[in-house]
């Protein structure tokens, strides 16, 4: 017990470690393309906002006149240290934007997340019970369909159905102009604003985790303990529920942790669609005003954001298979 | 001797898997039966529907796999015939079976003890508490060492040996009447295949359960059985006492299996083998399934299937050698 | 190949996947064949609902729907086509150096390939653009150069098994150089996957270039249907043929890709190909 203690918290510090050099790239690789952009990083930097003085005052700042490597350790210690720059555009710096927007992303990515996760797994489990019965061939087909819809089209046509036509959700937006502001009704309010973006996001998702989830189930159902484990007289359902859906379950997290940038990346049209005031809807705005310290402090945020995500499925995956710290 | 109570009997039991290459008659007409507190062998080469019967007993059967004949009648009631939720009553706690690969056959992310105990959690509704108590004490009967943290561990954390040993905890933790080994020990160093014979057989004896045991290896059926099947492409040869095989074997296919090892030993022109192959069970020879190696067959073995001929009060085989003998 | 061919031509779904591919390809070709409009020719009255003399209607400024739907397919095969043979191309040798010669070569090219695939690829793409210039150009060279990882990891995992079989093994005493064993001996063997994982490339590529022009991130010059949904938007309730179509021809372009990968992908394996008709 104790041993198996100390190769999964070596396997943590190990993962840890590895934390450090992928930040790294993220820093350099927007460093780079601070550097590589048309123009001087100041002007860069300012953007459309900013006046002649701030332009003088930004190169200062950014130290122009150094040396490459010398601009490149004071852009990483000014990262490290939560200073991703000012946005000319609100006049307020990078982080607190960024920030003061997140919860409305995190809001929509956990609810899809977890609708998309829980359905694609159980639709999964029931699909690799009787592979290319009827049921397995309905689902798997319209998780094809879910899996190619592209995220921005297909919230387009909720809003044409459900929105203008039916009228049952609103077009767009997180609050009603004339919202309750507190307590039960002003959640409720915001709920009907999320269901058709959470439903655009939720699809690929969806089919995501259904198809990775079906073929690796199929896969294992295959294997010998599977047998042992019908043996015992379980169920089928406890077969797949107990045993096959806990191995599956690795590389299905794995994979879906590595896609997790994929997925993110629907955040950014989703909201742009839906007029989601999140982190997605913002850089949208920042590609428009051209307001590149934010553009790329929220590149910066979300990489990082997506090294943890990958961190903790990671974690996950240790968790669930001891083989993988003890390896 | 009272005669001891029959705990299975199988009758003439055809399993037939559908194929895009056509019907593949992996058992075909099988008859055989256990008794209580017996230990039986069922022998034959890879490839002769050893498996596939074991595997027919606990309905583990191809989803393109059907039983066309025959029974197998159990504690009263057909093994063929039942519902999936009959049978599954029936596996882990009336019928269990330990199989040939003990690296793939536990789940890698579960404890073994819980694996284990899984057996009581569903059949005796133990809490996995509970359960894994009794798995530890089960790991001990089947001589596992600090069976307490050997509960606790993980199937990569263990030897070859030491989880076929959990694997056969696994298998009686539910005291069951008939244990099924399929090829247990194939996948084992040779030093630990004895001490893994030597628990089957003091298993048996202990839990008074009745032992089916299929192999390729005479040697184990020496060790091990009361009486023997000898099986050849989907069907039984000869059945016969454990001494009655290597003393009087009497079909000739008997005679090559034994001779392929004794031959083995000798080491010197080492012919270890039977002239030919196994036929395919999709299109199997008309007739005696073994006329197409056998060195005695006669006309009427190409054509008719040999009845079932008893020589001794233990001893029937199937040829038609002996049935010529008993008309005269 | 013949048998690939007739297992292929077996599956239906894999042959409507193949129907559907060639036949928006040959639209996107013979565009100016298939109407007598310019895409960006002006003229017409504006939002008319699709109908006799415009199939699918007009867009805010009376250009021909049809038109565009057309011409805007050559934007998303050529980023599509170019996009996937970069990423080929840096996919396949990375993968075959990795796998080929393990090591420490092995150890750096493992790095990268991780590093570059826990880059948000959208994000990235994103960014790059909108700083170093929305032209055709830079679209294709972003997108290639990020969609090589899931290549690298496939052909090093090919080649990590193949380089160990006794074909190798002969080339190499018959005096052959890495180079030459690398690209007559293994690769041939490794092409299969190679061709299905190129198609879902490409598929990935057009879903990512129509995903820019969305975000008004294309060529401003190109029509595309990514673009003709970025000025749908505005119009979804009052002419929702404006955004019904030219998302049709990209789902329908992505589903067609991805169905002729499964298709390949079971006609060149054996093994899923029993189990799908089973």
């Amino acid at each position: 017990m104790s041993g198996s203690f100390v190769s999964r918290l070596s396997y943590i510090l190990r993962r840890l470690a590895q934390v450090a050099p992928m930040i790294l790239a993220v820093v350099t690789i927007n460093f780079l393309l601070i550097n590589l952009a048309p123009g001087d990083p100041a002007t860069l930097m300012a953007g459309d906002f900013a006046d002649l003085e701030t332009i003088e005052r930004l190169r200062e700042e950014f130290g122009l006149n150094e040396p490459l490597h010398v601009q490149f350790s004071s852009y990483v210690w000014k990262v490290l240290n939560f200073d991703l720059g000012y946005s000319y555009q609100f006049r307020a710096p990078v982080l607190d934007i960024v920030l003061a927007r997140l919860p409305n992303t995190l809001i929509l990515l956990f609810f899809s997340f977890i609708l998309s996760m829980i359905l694609g797994i159980l639709l999964a489990a029931v699909s690799a019970r009787r592979p290319n019965r009827a049921f397995d061939n309905t689902a798997s087909s319209i998780a094809m369909l879910g899996y190619c819809l592209p995220m921005f089209w297909l919230g387009m046509m909720l809003i044409l159905i459900f929105s203008s036509t039916l009228r049952w959700f609103p077009t767009g937006g997180m609050y009603s102009l004339r919202a309750p502001s507190e307590g039960w009704p002003r959640m409720l309010d915001i709920g009907r604003h999320l269901v058709l973006p959470a439903l655009a996001y939720a699809a690929y998702f969806l089919a995501m985790a259904y198809r990775l989830t079906r073929a690796k189930l199929i896969e294992i159902l295959r294997e010998d303990y599977i047998r042992t484990a019908r043996m015992k007289g379980l169920s089928d359902w406890s077969v797949i529920f107990r045993h096959a859906l806990r191995n599956a379950l690795v590389p299905v997290i794995a994979v879906m942790g590595l896609d997790f940038g994929v997925m993110i990346g629907g955040a950014v049209v989703v909201e742009t669609v839906f007029s989601w005031p999140g982190v997605g809807r913002l850089m949208y705005e920042s590609i428009l005003s051209r307001d590149y310290p934010l553009l790329l402090g929220i590149f910066v945020i979300v990489s990082f954001g997506i090294i943890l995500v990958n961190l903790i499925a990671d974690l996950i995956c240790a968790m669930i298979d001891p083989r993988i710290a003890y390896g | 001797m009272t005669r001891p109570e029959r705990l299975l009997t199988v009758e003439e039991m055809c399993l037939h898997i559908d194929t895009y290459r056509g019907t593949v008659r992996a058992v075909d007409g099988v008859t055989f039966h256990v008794d209580q507190g017996e230990s039986v062998g069922i022998v034959g080469e890879s490839g002769s529907g050893k498996s596939m019967t074991a595997l027919s007993l606990m309905r583990f059967t191809p989803l393109a796999g059907r039983f066309t004949a025959g029974s197998a009648m159990f504690q009263g009631r057909d093994l063929l015939k039942l519902s999936e939720r009959e049978m599954r009553k029936i596996r882990g706690k009336d019928i269990s079976m330990v199989f040939q690969d003990p690296m793939t056959f536990l789940n890698p992310l579960i404890r073994i003890g819980d694996q284990i105990g899984e057996v009581l959690v569903e059949h005796e509704g133990l809490s996995r508490r509970a359960a894994f108590n009794r798995a530890v004490e089960v790991l001990r009967q089947v001589r596992i060492p600090s069976p307490e943290d050997v509960a606790a561990q993980y199937p990569h954390q263990l030897s070859g040996g030491m989880r076929q040993r959990a694997l056969i905890a696994m298998a009686i933790i539910g005291a069951p009447s008939l244990l099924i080994a399929d090829e247990p020990t194939t996948a084992l160093d040779v030093t630990v295949q004895a001490q893994i014979i030597e628990l089957l057989r003091g298993v048996k004896e202990k839990h008074g359960l009745s032992l089916l045991m299929i192999t390729h290896d005479l040697g184990i059926v020496a060790h091990v059985c009361d009486r023997v099947y000898v099986v050849y492409a989907g069907r039984i040869m000869e059945e016969a006492g454990v001494f009655e095989v290597f003393e009087t074997p009497r079909h000739p296919y008997t005679t090559a299996l034994l001779s392929s090892i004794t031959y083995d030993e000798e080491s010197g022109d080492g012919i270890g083998y039977i002239e030919g192959t196994v036929p395919s069970l999709i299109d199997p020879p008309e007739g005696c399934r073994f006329h197409t190696r056998c060195p005695a067959a006669m006309p009427v073995c190409r054509r008719l299937q040999p009845p079932r001929t008893r020589v001794s009060e233990t001893q029937s085989v199937y040829c038609w050698l002996y049935e010529e003998a008993q008309d005269e | 190949m013949p048998i690939f061919l007739r297992a292929y031509s077996e599956n239906p779904s894999a042959v409507a996947g193949a129907v559907l591919v060639f036949a928006l390809v040959a639209a996107s070709i013979l565009a100016p064949l298939l109407t007598e409009f310019a895409p960006k020719e002006l003229g017409g009255a504006p939002l008319q609902p699709p109908g006799a003399g415009h199939l699918m209607g007009t867009d805010d400024l009376g250009r021909d729907l049809w038109a565009q739907f057309l011409y805007g397919g050559r934007a998303s095969v050529i980023v599509g086509l170019v996009a996937a043979a970069i990423s080929t191309v840096i996919g396949v040798s990375l993968g075959a150096i990795s796998g080929y010669f393990g090591g420490w070569v092995d150890d750096v090219v493992q790095r990268m390939t991780e590093m570059f695939s826990i880059v948000p690829r959208y994000f990235f793409a994103i960014v790059t653009v909108a700083i170093l210039g929305a032209s055709l150009i830079n679209v294709i060279c972003v997108i290639g150069l990020l969609s090589w990882p899931p290549m690298t990891k496939l052909v090093r995992a090919e080649f990590a098994t193949l380089r160990s079989r006794s074909f190798v093994d002969a080339a190499k005493m018959g005096g052959e150089g890495p180079m030459f064993i690398i690209f007559n001996e293994i690769l041939p063997n490794a092409l299969p996957p190679i061709v299905v994982q190129t198609i879902l490339t490409i598929s990935a590529a057009v879903l990512m270039e129509a995903t820019l022009s969305f975000l008004g991130l294309g060529d401003p010059n190109l029509i595309s249907w990514g673009l003709m949904l970025n000025k749908a938007q505005q119009f979804l309730t009052l002419a929702p043929w404006m955004a019904i179509f030219p998302g049709l021809a990209i789902s329908l372009f992505i589903l067609g890709l991805n169905l002729m990968g499964d298709g390949f992908n079971q006609a060149l394996n054996p093994r899923l190909r029993l189990e799908a008709r089973k």
